[in-house]
């Protein structure tokens, strides 16, 4: 045998294993296979994520059920300078087990529950081989070559849902360049959230509106020619037209006007040419233009994704990151920040990014109404991300994922140290937020729809928008006098107990404060209907202490087990009112009443489990939260004329919300995911 | 307090003054592979991400600080998503990055065996005839898996070669316990890296590495593109193969995978950065990978007394000629990753060798390959193509034997029923291919 091994080796001189024969044309399969199991103590049965889709029919989310995603992947490298590919992937969210493969109406007829195949994600690729073009796609995209401040990611489903053309080329060695024309997608990236005035779910409406055309442009530049300066340019352009109503006569083909027109220009320098620190400038102008009468029924209002007008404004921020100051382990990162109240871009990046170094709120209160969608009382576990943009979206998400919020109107201070000390990993955070969109009525900026008058700035409560901790659109009020203070402390260390043990803290402070109206003359405007009494009546404090501790231990080699104990500490004191429909504070606007001290358990158990070809991981998690109400009366009459016991024998108070039980609430939830994924 | 006082004194005078073992620089800018090879379009990674600017070493008492720096800051895994789902990677990507595999081989030169010559599996790269390491570092977003999924490469590569030789094939779970014991344990894979702007640090046991590092242990350094989920294989790499948490290099264009006007083929190098100070010689070495011979591209190791210096790799003879030129389809066109290698000559100007007094005066002996005597075991074969007798003739070159011979031996062995007849086919193709 030995003489064999020898002999075939030096007859072919090389390796002994024959290689495969590969065929390079023709099609190359992959594939996908995600199972998701879901568990919970709300027994909802409406879709297989935490958190559905709003559109029309769209499943709200449930937190029961098990469901199979089979995805197949094909490409074909037709030449060395075309490479096709695309996806068939099977309809998920209502195709549950029990279907029993479905059939009949209500699972067959339903998209969502008969597993259709539906091809996405189909794109083709040139590699022309010229000196100053890399590639051509045209097709499915998620133009990840741009950034978060212009096109980003925007995953409504799936990332590449979005289509277009992207370029990509050098010159010389200096600098590369992309350029993308992107179709605006008619379902939201416009104001009324689509691109077109009249329904854009009906078929008859295909003549009437326009959006096949509306597009996003841009053309990036970046410059990494130099040992000391790295610097990226862009320039975008969004144009979505509409008919123009004054041709009377198509027989020479018909006119558009703009409904909406957004530029944007800007960039990032970043100096990196010392080991001590890295500077990063990042500043971008955006000029906004939306013609309000344009848009039928969508033509502007209080639930819209941008601003109802015409407005320009900037957005940026200084990062100085200090990594090498002659003691090892240890730097800090400092970043000024400010994105304009004006600031938009139609398509920044709605979700998965994070353009700002602080950890901001917690997405454990960000939730729906409990009687919408299953992601209950818990919410987004960990911190929220923040994108520069109103258009976010947190849809089709579960309960483990990151949940974005805007930062549209933020603009502060971070300072974020860390230090390894006897291999304790620790790092903070203190971070100011002040805010470009503090104003009274709404800085008097309103603009004429129709025969109506509607504040420049759309407000979208009722979205999660007024949970403790704030919600993940709403980024106006009328009157806001606000500031937030944020500090967190982390520290991470691996203790020698077998294969180790991984400890971690985290805690957390959050103090933020809205004293609303703070001009006698607007207060006595605003609250001419009653129910205050001061300028103090109306403010919002929210302070927040959140303890956390986890534990990590490599189970086996195979297996990864954490838990995670979270305990919050909230005390809330808002004197809102409700708000009236024209989005200034009054009644009528359904709001969920929060003052008084809110006390919140939770423990997350996290499991991972790795094979080679396949991938498991879980989370199981149980919350108790107490919430004791506080009211705040004028005086002893007040008190007696807002105080009565209702029919169940429970005292109840009156208040600007509604009435409210005086007694302490508690909330259970119970909510589990487990997911499984085999790529071949 | 005096107490407390002098162990933060002693832990910050630590922090401070801890021994630097020695720096490499790498080329900035080359984070192409041989030059042809683009980032994934998509913008998953950006040119930068892999582009290795140094590697330092301090010596930390019981164990060695490592600390890579890139050009690009180095991003967190922290909310970003998989390729597919909405899954966060952060629920199974525990370290500080994502977007790096960093491999660092080591030749202690040791007494202790085994030495091997392959790198990890699908990196498609070797060391030259005449170096081996006994000692792998390998960075990844995902230590505590990747040993698994090496362990299933070993196993597959072994399988395939006992069944070429004709070695009846003993159980895959004996396969595999022979890799855990005898070829894992040289592999350390950090976890609780530490990520400052552009450095990753990350610590390794001097218990691991045999010692406080030496002046003559020689390092290979490459960096690959990071892919933190598992897959299946794909078509173009050695059959069964699958990339170990690794972002092949394809060709075209794609959002996942780096790409450049070519077509991937089993030795196509997946490689986008070596740790080599000298312009221009990267992008050499990594295009001598050729199917048409099996050859896959060979690398050079330094070592902190020949820094800036080292020993160039010795090109394989079976690359210069118009043999080659005739067989290889692609060898006329300018942009072919093959093109310059007919042009290529050890001893150009453009070779960085080591004078022979010079080395000789080095290491105090007449060079002679790092193998020890031990026998190296099935699993430990694996990894290394060469049987021992080969690997310690210096230049050992297979394919300086005549063809006419190898012709010849090849029947013989037909005849005396030591290979099937598939296995004669394929030989006597191959053998016709390289003449």
């Amino acid at each position: 045998m030995g003489f064999k091994k020898t002999a075939l080796a030096t007859l072919i001189g090389a390796a002994v294993t024959i290689p495969a024969t590969v065929s390079a044309e023709g099609l190359e399969w992959f594939g996908s296979v995600y199972v998701k199991f879901l568990d919970g103590n709300d027994h909802s049965n409406n879709g297989m994520y935490s958190l559905g889709g709003t559109y029309p029919s769209a499943p709200d989310g449930g937190d029961q059920g098990q469901a199979i995603e089979f995805e197949m992947l094909f490409k074909s490298q037709v030449s060395k300078q075309v490479e096709m590919g695309g996806r068939l992937k099977g309809r998920f969210n209502r195709n549950y087990w029990a279907n029993f493969g479905g059939f009949g109406p209500g699972d067959e007829d339903g998209l969502e529950s008969a597993q259709y195949f539906k091809v996405r994600g189909t794109y083709v690729t040139v590699t022309p081989g010229y000196s100053w073009i890399n590639s051509i796609t045209l097709g499915s995209n998620d133009f990840g070559q741009f950034d978060a401040w212009t096109i980003g990611k925007m995953r409504y489903i799936d990332r590449d849902n979005g289509s277009g053309i992207v370029a990509s080329g050098s010159i010389g060695d200096i600098a590369r360049w992309d350029f993308t024309r992107m179709s605006l997608p008619k379902l939201w990236a416009g104001p009324g959230w689509q691109t077109t005035s009249a329904d854009k779910t009906t078929r008859g409406s295909y003549n009437t509106s326009v959006f096949a055309q509306d597009a996003a442009y841009a053309l990036q530049f970046t410059f990494d020619g130099s040992d000391m300066v790295q610097a990226r340019t862009v320039f975008e352009y969004v144009i979505d037209e509409e008919l123009y109503d004054g041709d009377d006569d198509p027989s020479d083909g018909r006119r558009t006007t703009p409904r909406v027109e957004n530029t944007v220009v800007g960039g990032v320098v970043s100096f990196t040419g010392s080991d001590m620190v890295g500077v990063s400038a990042t500043y971008y102008y955006s000029d906004f233009k939306n013609d309000l009468n344009l848009g039928g029924d969508y033509g502007g209002g209080r639930w819209t994704p941008y601003i109802n007008g015409d407005e320009s404004d900037w957005a940026g921020k200084l990062n100085i990151d200090i990594t090498d100051i002659g003691i090892d382990d240890f730097g800090v990162n400092f970043e000024l920040f400010r994105i304009g109240a004006d600031y938009t871009s139609v398509v920044a990046a709605r979700r998965e990014s994070d353009v700002l170094l602080t950890e901001g709120f917690e997405g454990s209160f960000m939730m729906r109404n409990l009687t919408e969608g299953s992601l209950g009382i818990g919410g987004f576990n960990g911190a929220a991300q923040q994108v520069v943009t109103l258009n976010v979206d947190n849809e089709f998400a579960d309960f483990d994922e990151k949940a974005a919020q805007t930062v549209i109107g933020w603009q502060g201070i971070t300072v974020a140290p860390r230090i390894n000390i006897a291999d304790i990993d620790v790092s903070g955070e203190f971070t100011y937020i002040d805010y470009d969109s503090n104003w009274e009525n709404f800085d008097d900026q309103y603009e004429m729809v129709g025969e109506s008058m509607v504040p420049l700035y759309p407000q979208m409560e009722g979205d999660s928008s007024i949970g403790i901790g704030s919600g993940w659109r709403s980024a106006f009020q009328a009157d806001q006098d606000r500031e937030t203070v944020i500090a967190v402390l982390k520290a991470a260390y691996t203790l020698d107990v077998g294969k180790g043990l991984n400890t971690g803290l985290r805690l957390k402070f959050i103090d933020d404060a809205d004293n609303r109206v703070t001009s006698e003359s607007r207060f006595n405007e605003v609250y001419a209907s009653g129910g205050l009494d001061s300028l103090d009546d109306d403010d919002r404090d929210f302070e927040m202490f959140l303890f956390e501790p986890t534990i990590g231990y490599q189970v086996h080699n195979d297996l990864y087990a954490k838990l995670t104990y979270g305990y919050y500490d909230i005390d809330v004191n808002d004197g809102k009112v409700g708000y009236g429909d024209d989005g200034h504070p009054g009644k009528g606007w359904t709001a969920p009443y929060e003052t008084g001290e809110h006390e919140r358990h939770s423990l997350l158990l996290q499991f991972d489990y790795f094979l080679p070809g396949l991938e498991v991981g879980s989370s199981l998690q149980w919350i108790n939260q107490y919430y004791d109400p506080k009211f705040q009366f004028n005086n002893e009459q007040d008190r007696l004329a807002r105080v009565s016991v209702n029919e169940e024998g429970d005292t109840v108070v009156a208040t600007g919300l509604g009435d409210v039980v005086d007694e302490e609430a508690k909330s259970r939830q119970y909510r589990m995911k487990t997911w499984v994924k085999v790529k071949f | 307090m005096r107490t407390i006082f002098a162990a933060l004194t002693f832990v910050f005078c630590s922090q401070v003054f801890a021994q630097s073992l020695f720096i490499f620089e790498d080329v900035k800018g080359d984070d192409h592979g041989w030059g042809e090879v683009n980032y994934p379009v998509g913008g998953k990674l950006r040119p930068g991400d892999l582009d290795i600017l140094s590697v330092e070493a301090e010596d930390d008492g019981d164990s060695v600080t490592f600390s890579v720096k890139f050009k690009n800051k180095i991003d967190s895994p922290e909310g970003v998503y998989g390729d597919d789902t909405g899954q966060p990677i952060s629920s199974y990507v525990r370290e500080a990055f994502y977007k790096q595999n960093i491999d660092i081989y080591i030749n202690t030169h040791s007494d202790d065996a085994p030495y091997f010559r392959g790198l990890v599996p699908g990196r498609n790269a070797r060391l030259p005839n005449d170096k081996t390491w006994n000692k792998a570092i390998v960075v990844t977003p995902r230590p505590a898996a990747i040993g698994d999924v090496i362990t299933q490469q070993l196993v597959r590569k072994l399988k395939k070669r006992l069944a070429s030789e004709g070695v009846r094939v003993p159980d895959e779970d004996s396969l595999e316990d022979d890799i855990q014991k005898k070829v894992l344990p040289n592999f350390y894979f950090p976890s609780r890296s530490r990520v400052y702007g552009r450095k990753l640090k990350f610590s390794v046991p001097k218990a691991f590495l045999g010692g406080t590092p030496q002046k003559n242990w020689e390092y290979l350094v490459v960096v690959t593109g990071a892919d933190v989920e598992t897959r299946g294989s794909l078509p173009f790499m050695q059959e069964d193969e699958q990339p170990v948490f690794m972002r092949p290099v394809v060709g075209g264009g794609n959002g996942s995978t780096f790409g450049g006007m070519f077509r991937a083929n089993a030795y196509t190098p997946h490689i986008i950065d070596v740790l080599i100070p000298t312009d221009k010689t990267q992008e050499q070495l990594l295009s001598l990978a050729d199917e048409n011979t099996q050859q896959f591209a060979v690398l050079p190791m330094l070592s902190p007394e020949k820094y800036p210096g080292f020993d160039m790799p010795d090109i394989d003879a079976s690359f210069r000629g118009k043999g080659y030129a005739e067989y290889d389809p692609w060898s006329a066109l300018d942009r072919s990753p093959h093109a310059t290698r007919s042009s290529l000559d050890a001893t150009s100007t453009n070779s960085i060798v080591i004078s022979p007094a010079e080395r000789k005066e080095s290491s105090g002996a007449e060079k002679e390959p790092s193998v020890s005597n031990h026998t190296q075991t099935l699993s430990e074969k694996a990894l290394n193509p060469y049987s021992e007798e080969q690997a310690k003739k210096e230049n050992f070159n297979p394919s300086n034997r005549p063809p006419l011979e190898r012709l010849k031996e090849l029947e013989t062995l037909r005849e005396e029923g030591k290979i099937s007849e598939k296995e004669y086919d394929e030989l006597r193709r191959r053998i016709i291919m390289s003449i």
